[in-house]
């Protein structure tokens, strides 16, 4: 049997539009995803089949509750697995492509909901990097300059992280609408 | 049954009206009580099939007219969970449809 593995997707296409689209594309080349579970941001597996058409649709929901599931299977959805928080669900289609989000506002607040995840995170790492710097900046002046040094580097880590996602909040704000 | 104070009534004007058009659609389905999927057929049929809501949308609008007391959940058969309008969430329906139905008139007298 056909498997190929994928490393780093969540962090390749970080705009959940992308991420659906890429593996709706991967479908149509007859890969589809095998299993999904919380590393799935870090590794999908993905089994050879025939091409499908796939509708994907990507999901962050950090407190669903019980009627979140049975809706999208009632509206004949398929569970494909989730990464932590993120849902990622399916429906095979022939003609048009169906959708989750059928408004507007809906489409832009899924997608706000990512933004403020990477928004939390981006707040933390960066009181993270200040903290560092500043210990670091304590240390050097005390003359202790080996572990000085050492919170530095952690500190530009961490800035490299926030790099990272200030250039992925800045592109899901820009694809709000999609 | 919460009791309607006129300043909280005010505050929700403020921040549903004008209400999106998914909005009007789902908080009219539930003048009758509907689960999510029987929401999506009434406003189906209701509209010549111009608008299908989907599932996410559905779910959205549904958890945030909840938050709101604007719906009521009643009772949950088949694993499908039942919604109907709070006195609330009527009185601002009203209040939506009052505003169309000027905007129809304005619009109607543009067009003479």
């Amino acid at each position: 049997m056909n498997k190929k593995t994928v490393w780093f997707p969540a962090f390749r296409k970080v705009v959940p539009a992308d991420f659906e689209e890429w593996l709706e594309g991967l479908a149509r080349e007859g890969w589809n995803v095998d299993k999904l579970g919380s590393f799935g941001a870090f590794r999908i597996k993905l089994k050879g089949s025939e091409p499908r058409m796939y509708r994907y649709v990507f999901d962050l929901n950090v407190y669903p509750k019980n009627e979140y599931r049975q809706t999208y299977e009632q509206f004949g959805w398929e569970y494909v697995g989730r990464m932590s928080s993120c849902f990622v669900w399916r429906k095979e289609y022939t003609d048009i492509r169906p959708e989750s989000f059928t408004d507007r506002e809906s489409l832009i607040q899924r997608n706000k909901r990512m933004k403020n995840a990477y928004t939390v995170i981006f707040i933390l790492m960066l009181a993270t990097s200040v903290a560092l710097l500043a210990g670091g900046t304590v240390l050097f002046v005390s003359r202790q300059s080996g572990m000085a040094i050492a919170l530095i580097l952690a500190a530009v880590f961490f800035s490299g992280i926030d790099l990272y996602l200030h250039w992925v909040i800045q592109k899901i704000n820009k694809n709000l609408t999609r | 049954m919460k009791k309607i104070i006129v300043a909280d009534m005010d505050k929700l004007v403020k921040r549903f009206i004008p209400m999106s058009e998914t909005m009007f659609y789902i908080l009219s389905s539930l003048t009758e009580e509907r689960h999510g999927y029987g929401i999506m057929l009434h406003v189906q049929e209701l509209t010549h099939g111009r608008v299908v809501l989907g599932a996410g949308t559905i779910y959205q609008t549904l958890s945030k007219l909840e938050q709101d007391d604007l719906i009521i959940p009643t009772n949950e058969i088949d694993r499908k969970k039942n919604y109907i309008i709070s006195d609330i969430g009527r009185k601002l329906l009203t209040c939506e449809a009052e505003r169309i139905c000027e905007l129809s008139l304005v619009a109607k007298e543009l067009l003479k």
